[in-house]
């Protein structure tokens, strides 16, 4: 893509189906679609989760999410009862839904499948293995990954709509979630997405609702809150306005600042034009380490927020409290118990604060999201209009957002003033809590190091991830740049030969990657031989994150931490102890 | 001034172009065996002969007069990166881009048996590469110290590296007797290219070598100086049909495969954008790309063809057996002139040009590999070429082909290739009149007027 001039042909390449062409599709699929009943749909006489919700919000009952990621069906099944029985019959607390993780082959079509390597997580293979999802408990189920949004979104939607599941996501994935190139056209992938948001359309009248989450998507990526809702406005649009299904919108994961998820729940309801019920709001993971009782404040902190966020403004997000191993493993079933209990007094303890919110000062908050928000989302469709984007077709409209990007969203229409010195050009109206979390604990770890301005000047290192999450790099980075470092990063999903060709070329003698998808092990063998073939003398690897490895026969990933230090690998994962253990090997 | 003039000095032909610049359309064309081996202003003396007949001696003498000269078969180039996926490929592009031939090319600390071979290649340039900005100087150095004090390599080295070791590069080159030239780091950065100073540093000492060629002297009293070297003149015309102009639309993604006796070239422009789901490994990729297949031509490197190609495929095209096919070759290495004249020989032509396009197109695209993370994330390295949208033959064993069609075809990805960065489809064209070094040549002055020319000289295939 040019930097200086934007070009249609740049951001759509090829013709796309129009917005009739789509719908006409979508008319097509439903034929054979009817909505099944689950047990829960069943137990509280209702046909579908939105018509549940919308009782329940009536009634001012908070609800309640669980996310599942093992990979079998068995053990799934197995987990379903036994949360179950301990939570509901045991104890007598509610648990409304369950987020089922499905494998990525779930998002490739049926005969693709075997061109691709299959993950670890859950696989269905045929309807029958779909439908037995919602009759195991009464508790709904919500399939939010490689559903809506991957190269399978149609058919996966048919399927789950007969098994009785009547919200699913997720649009936000499509921005973000790349699935192994060839298999499909950028363009085949809209249509077939776009079909299914159509599909779901059809039949919002009885209960479809088409689930988002922000923080998967660009979401994460935006530097300024408002320009994040504009881009809200955007999905909403897109799904709502032009293929005429309803949408939830999530968030959550990036959301720090307890105050600031209310007040983003308010301009959320604010733009919720259908009084969609929402999702789910996800708790916040980026304050979750492996330092397990600071998780358990933040998810204190958080549940409260959220809990309090439902009573004062009843939108059907059911709140989601995260077990606080999460960011070390899997977690277990008595894990995700466990945080349900906790939330479950939370809740108690929650009436005692929502009378004492100010209200006011978080209303003037939200106007102000809301209002750049509007923005926004006004800029980026006068722009591609501009350029010859039909901004009715939301083909052309998913293909061109998602070329753009959110950084260049951002600079080119973003709803801050424009200062050259700001990054991406513009002072955000409300800075996000990615950003704000990566400068506040730059400041932290900065201020504990004594000395640390000019200490490492003159030395190279280079910085990567094995997978997508940077946000540890991103600190890591920031931090040894402001030592003086000469950082040359590689960004996300890196393999070890890209790294081996840059210490050649930069001649670093640091490398530090940041790890979290279960091949630590394989990852540093394949480093540390290549490094030694090169004879590259003198150059230290640093490993950080989940330091894991997945064994084949396990349900979880292996902790690895032993296996590397044996191979001369350094395992940290406190970005303020790096200046140190840099400065004693130069 | 109602003409304007085009002559290419190329190694085979000397060729001209007479475009009628109030009509925008070429009015006459005409090409002599080139004689840039001995005088290279007799060709163009011949040439102006005949255009003089058709245009008459004072429109000769206003019309305006634009050449350039492969320098009899282009500028022989070796580049010497650190890595083979970063600073060697973007020196390859650069040497490629400003139109020389690479002859070798080596990676990491240059070894004794290397500078033997560069001895031996007796190369016209030598590019020095490697080292992001702030990042290794010490290989440079050494690979510095290391030609520097290589007796009997006599070329030029352009040094485009990291900026921090240039002066000493510089220094060491010159106190040991090597002409050194400075040109800016093609990759300065993580995912960063920067090849045109290199391309303008090596395009220099191409225009200087065709500047002392016999006859050029003469050439330049009749029409002026060679403007550029005929590769960067016909990339500069594939770049002209894939932009367009304000009033004509370009065909955005285009390929041009070019045939000869001794090398293929082919050239694309294509946004250099990566794919859905794939991780980009290796030097970015410029948009307007060049490569030349040294060992792929239908004459003089017949047997390296056959040697790259897959001989299944070339006794099927052919329907020859090995023996007979074996005088075809030995035919054509006798005499480089030559011309098929039996059914026979048109077969083992038309199969040789088909073997020649698949090889050489899939050398110069883009490939997809099995990524490393879960198998989620593929990497790709190299040029993403399956949105070009036309695809066209130009020299010799294309244009005189029976069937150019199916030659242009082996340009696409059949469906076996999932991972070839090839088109599916395409229209496929045909230049009859080598009209792509006119357009380039012309584009510097009348981009409408040469978009013209192009459009209604290509040939389409249906």
């Amino acid at each position: 893509m040019s930097d200086q001039i934007l070009l249609k042909k740049d951001l759509v390449p090829n013709d796309v189906p129009s917005l009739e062409e789509i719908l006409a599709a979508s008319r097509k699929e439903a034929q054979d679609v009817t909505i099944g009943t689950t047990l829960f749909m069943k137990k509280y006489g209702v046909t579908s989760e939105a018509e549940y919700k919308k009782k329940m919000m009536k009634q001012g009952k908070i609800m309640h999410h669980a996310h599942i990621g093992w990979n079998s069906w068995e053990e799934t099944a197995k987990g379903f009862e036994y949360i179950y029985d301990e939570l509901t019959n045991k104890r007598g607390i509610i648990l409304d839904r369950f987020g089922v993780a499905l494998d990525w082959v779930m998002g490739v079509p049926q005969e693709m499948r075997d061109k691709v390597m299959k993950g670890g997580s859950l696989i269905f293979e045929t309807p029958e293995e779909w439908a037995a999802v919602g009759q195991v408990v009464p508790i709904q189920p919500h399939f939010g990954d490689h559903m809506i949004g991957s190269l399978n979104s149609t058919e996966n939607v048919k399927l789950a709509l007969k098994a009785g599941v009547t919200t699913m996501g997720n649009i936000a994935q499509y921005y973000t979630y790349e699935y192994p190139g060839g298999l499909m056209s950028k363009e085949d992938r809209v249509i077939n997405m776009a079909t299914a948001i159509g599909l779901m359309g059809l039949f919002r009248d009885q209960g479809a609702v088409i689930h988002s989450n922000l923080d998967d998507g660009f979401g994460a990526m935006f530097h300024d809150l408002a320009n994040l809702t504009g881009w809200a406005i955007m999905e909403r649009y897109i799904v709502e306005e032009l293929l005429g299904g309803r949408l939830s919108l999530m968030y959550g994961n990036l959301f720090s600042d307890p105050i600031l998820r209310i007040i983003f729940l308010m301009a959320n309801d604010e733009i919720n034009t259908y009084h969609t019920p929402g999702s789910m709001i996800y708790g916040n993971t980026i304050d979750y380490s492996n330092d397990y009782d600071r998780n358990y404040a933040a998810l204190c902190s958080f549940v409260l927020a959220d809990t309090c966020g439902q009573m004062l403004f009843p939108t059907g997000h059911a709140v989601t409290p995260i077990p606080i191993t999460e960011a070390i493993r899997i977690p277990s079933a008595d894990e995700i118990i466990q945080v349900h209990v906790t939330a479950n007094m939370l809740e108690e303890k929650a009436k005692h604060y929502q009378a004492f919110l100010d209200i006011e000062k978080m209303t003037v908050e939200k106007e102000k999201l809301v209002i750049g928000g509007r923005i926004f989302f006004e800029r980026v469709m006068n722009g591609l209009d501009d350029i010859g984007i039909d901004t009715k077709n939301p083909c052309e409209l998913l293909l061109a957002l998602k070329a753009l990007g959110p950084a260049k969203l951002e600079e080119l229409y973003g709803a801050g003033k424009k200062d050259e010195k700001a990054m991406r050009g513009r002072v955000p109206i409300k800075p996000t809590d990615i950003v704000w979390t990566i400068e506040n604990r730059r400041t932290q770890i900065c201020k504990t190091i004594d000395n640390l301005e000019h200490s490492l000047d003159g030395v190279n290192g280079i910085v990567a991830a094995t997978d997508v999450h940077e946000f540890g790099k991103e600190i890591v980075k920031s931090v040894l740049t402001e030592a003086g470092m000469n950082i040359f990063d590689l960004g996300a999903n890196v393999g070890p030969q890209e790294i081996i060709d840059t210490i050649i070329e930069t001649d670093s003698k640091f490398v530090l990657v940041s790890t979290f998808n279960g091949i630590a092990l394989t990852y540093a063998s394949e480093l540390l031989n290549g490094i030694a073939q090169q004879h590259l003398d003198g150059v230290t690897v640093i490993m950080g994150g989940l330091l894991n490895e997945n064994v084949a026969g396990q349900t979880l990933p292996v902790n690895v931490d032993d296996k590397l230090t044996e191979m001369g690998v350094v395992c940290s994962s406190n970005a303020d102890q790096l200046v140190d253990l840099i400065k004693q090997r130069l | 001034m109602k003409y304007t003039i085009l002559i290419d000095f190329g190694s085979t032909f000397t060729k001209s172009t007479v475009v009628d610049m109030e009509e925008q359309r070429v009015c006459y064309t005409f090409r002599t065996p080139s004689t840039v081996g001995t005088d290279a202003s007799l060709g163009l003396v011949t040439c102006l002969d005949q255009i003089r007949q058709v245009i008459g001696e004072k429109a000769l003498l206003e019309a305006r007069k634009l050449a350039s000269s492969s320098a009899a078969g282009g500028l022989r180039m070796v580049v010497v990166g650190l890595t083979e996926s970063l600073s060697l490929m973007a020196g390859k592009n650069a040497a490629y881009g400003a139109g020389a031939k690479i002859i070798a090319s080596f990676s990491g600390i240059v070894t004794d048996a290397a500078l033997e071979q560069i001895r031996s290649l007796d190369p016209e340039i030598i590019l020095l590469c490697g080292g992001y900005e702030k990042g290794n100087s010490k290989w440079i150095l050494e690979n510095a110290k290391r030609l520097a004090h290589a007796g009997g390599i006599k070329a030029p080295i352009v040094y485009a590296g990291n900026s921090q070791a240039a002066e000493a590069v510089h220094f060491l080159l010159y106190q040991n007797g090597k002409t050194c030239i400075l040109a800016d780091n093609i990759i300065p950065a993580v995912n960063t290219l920067n090849i045109a100073s290199t391309v303008e540093a090596v395009r220099d000492i191409f225009m200087k070598r065709i500047t002392h060629m016999k006859g050029f002297d003469t050439v330049k009293q009749y029409i002026g100086p060679i403007v550029m070297p005929t590769p960067a003149a016909v990339l500069k015309g594939v770049r002209l049909l894939a932009e367009g102009t304000p009033t004509q639309p370009g065909w955005e993604q285009i390929m041009l495969v070019d045939m000869g006796g001794a090398t293929t070239d082919v050239h694309s422009y294509a946004a250099t954008e990566t794919l859905d789901g794939v991780r980009l490994v290796g030097a970015p990729e410029p948009r307007a790309k060049r490569t030349v297949e040294g060992d792929i031509g239908a004459r003089e490197s017949v047997n390296s063809l056959l040697e790259a190609a897959d001989m299944r495929r070339i006794r099927k095209y052919s329907g020859l057996a090995d023996e007979e096919i074996r005088l075809c070759q030995d035919k054509r290495l006798e005499d480089h002139a030559f011309v098929p004249d039996t059914e026979k020989e048109k077969l083992f032509e038309q199969a040789i040009a088909m073997e020649a396009v698949r090889v050489s197109v899939r050398r110069h695209a883009g490939q997809l590999y099995d990524g490393y993370t879960e198998g989620v994330q593929r990497i790709q390295k190299g040029k993403d070429l399956m949105n070009i949208k036309a695809i066209i033959g130009t020299g010799g064993p294309i244009i005189n082909s029976i069937d150019p069609r199916s030659i242009l075809a082996q340009a696409l990805r059949t469906k076996a290739e999932k991972d070839v960065l090839l088109p599916e489809k395409a229209a496929f064209y045909l230049d009859t009149s080598y009209i792509f070094y006119a357009a380039g040549l012309l584009s510097g002055i009348d981009r409408e007027t040469a978009m013209r020319i192009l459009l209604d000289k290509l040939i389409p295939l249906t």
